[in-house]
């Protein structure tokens, strides 16, 4: 089971990021669109 | 926007429960968890590349260069997952039957997709003029979709004996699937699918405003 | 442009008949596809030519000749239009549909040539064994015919861009690999003794994968050829 909650951290953590990344940039990219 | 806060619910639903509940396939164990990212991006790396395909034939009949733009976008998303679905696939083969890379059917086709990905990008950086490179990998991507069909169905039909690994995936997703296994598999499907458009939208929006901005000079 | 299926079949025999006559000219790929069958013929053979290898990879390994020999000689017709100047004329005069068929029909002659070169030189320096030709012949056949039915559009496609050699075999290979895959299976049955029966459904892809190709590639040579 431990390794299995490793993992799952681990998913998580790189979701978590992705996720945000594409949120802000998702945010520029309205920012700019808004702009025009 | 509400429909991203259901993506994140969905994907975290996905991951957790992937790791928490108990392994969908139990002869191969623990790792058969990497089932649960490793389908849907074969999935996903398959629908990017039919995307490529679909914008392509619009470009070809509309000569938007916006929409060629698209199709190589689409096609870099396809890329990437691509990778990740033949890294995640051969961990799988590694830690379950030993060997990174064996050749049957499926891990074939993920190869193949490779390949092609790589040409079509090749392709594109061999070309200079914008509307000719548009022409030439928009009918490359095409052409090459042709193929594809030949290796996913009918290969595996014409090869008897299995790799046995594969024939074990095979059973585990043609009729033991539990309830519980296919739901989180298709979680983790609609996670990956909505994800992947998100990706794309964006990239087309970056598009559309770096032309405008060219075209302002 | 109507054009009645004879005048197609003239104008692609007139296309084809420029190619032979240029390429009996300066042999430019049939010394590269020769050379280059010859020479890997050489080495499989004086390596592990009699080492007993078996069907298995010796079919792999005559499959290995034919892919690189074409892979060496089958984007010659285009890129030498390009080379020489004279595309640009062709593009003007003639109509895609003769192109493509004259340059279709002038790779698979080339490669069917270089088949009959090494097929018996094959059987020759190895110690593979054949009881019965017809089948190993029709595959032959049918994976030659499939071979330049993918590549000859991508021929054209990489005469127009740069780095074309490499590119040419960047192309092709994830296109030929379905195809090669079944050649090289079925080979192997036909020198391991079996015959028709065991190598039906191969039959059928290996039908089905040129006619494909080629409708195919028909619809989509326009858009190349006209850019």
């Amino acid at each position: 089971m431990d390794g299995n909650y490793v993992a799952l951290s681990v998913a998580m953590v790189v979701w978590i990021g992705v996720f945000i990344f594409l949120m802000r940039l998702d945010g520029r990219v309205k920012k700019l669109e808004r702009n025009q | 926007m509400w429909w991203k806060a259901l993506l994140f619910i969905i994907m975290t639903a996905a991951i957790v429960a992937a790791f928490v509940t108990e392994a969908p396939q139990q002869q191969i164990g623990e790792a058969s968890r990497i089932f649960y990212f490793h389908i849907p991006q074969a999935w996903i790396s398959v629908l990017a590349f039919a995307m490529s395909m679909i914008y392509s034939i619009g470009y070809l009949r509309k000569r938007d260069i916006l929409t060629d733009g698209r199709a190589a976008d689409t096609a870099a998303i396809g890329l990437l997952v691509c990778i990740l679905a033949a890294a995640t696939g051969s961990i799988f083969a590694k830690v379950t039957w030993g060997s990174f890379w064996n050749w049957d059917p499926r891990e074939s086709s993920i190869f193949l997709l490779l390949l092609i990905y790589g040409a079509y990008f090749a392709l594109r950086g061999a070309v200079q003029d914008e509307n000719r490179r548009a022409t030439l990998s928009a009918v490359y991507s095409i052409f090459a979709f042709l193929t594809v069909p030949f290796l996913v169905f009918v290969l595996p039909r014409m090869v008897p004996s299995l790799h046995p690994s594969d024939s074990v995936v095979d059973e585990n997703m043609k009729f033991v699937m539990g309830a519980e296994v296919w739901r989180i598999l298709l979680t983790s499907l609609v996670g990956f699918s909505v994800l992947y458009l998100w990706m794309f939208n964006i990239s087309g929006r970056i598009r559309k405003l770096s032309r405008a901005r060219f075209e302002e000079i | 442009m109507p054009s009645s299926n004879a005048n197609l079949v003239t104008r692609s025999l007139a296309i084809l008949a420029k190619d032979i006559r240029l390429e009996l000219r300066s042999r430019h790929a049939l010394n590269a596809i020769l050379l280059f069958a010859v020479s890997t013929l050489s080495v499989v053979s004086f390596s592990v030519g009699q080492s007993g290898l078996g069907p298995h990879v010796l079919a792999a390994l005559y499959w290995v000749v034919i892919f690189f020999s074409a892979i060496a000689g089958l984007s010659h017709s285009f890129v030498r239009e390009e080379e020489t100047g004279t595309g640009l004329l062709l593009r003007l005069k003639a109509d895609p549909d003769p192109v493509y068929l004259g340059k279709f029909f002038f790779n698979l002659m080339l490669l069917m040539f270089i088949a009959a070169v090494v097929t018996p030189l094959f059987f020759a320096f190895t110690d593979a064994t054949l009881e019965q030709p017809a089948p190993f012949l029709t595959i032959t056949c049918l994976g030659i015919l499939g071979l330049c039915a993918s590549t000859t559009i991508v021929a054209a496609i990489i005469a127009r861009a740069a780095s074309r050699g490499a590119l040419f075999a960047v192309l092709s290979f994830p296109l030929l690999i379905p195809v090669l895959l079944v050649l090289v299976r079925a080979s192997q049955k036909v020198l391991d003794g079996q015959s028709w029966g065991e190598i039906a459904s191969e039959i059928q892809f290996l039908v089905a994968f040129p006619v494909v190709m080629i409708v195919g590639s028909i619809l989509l040579f326009k858009f190349v050829w006209r850019e």
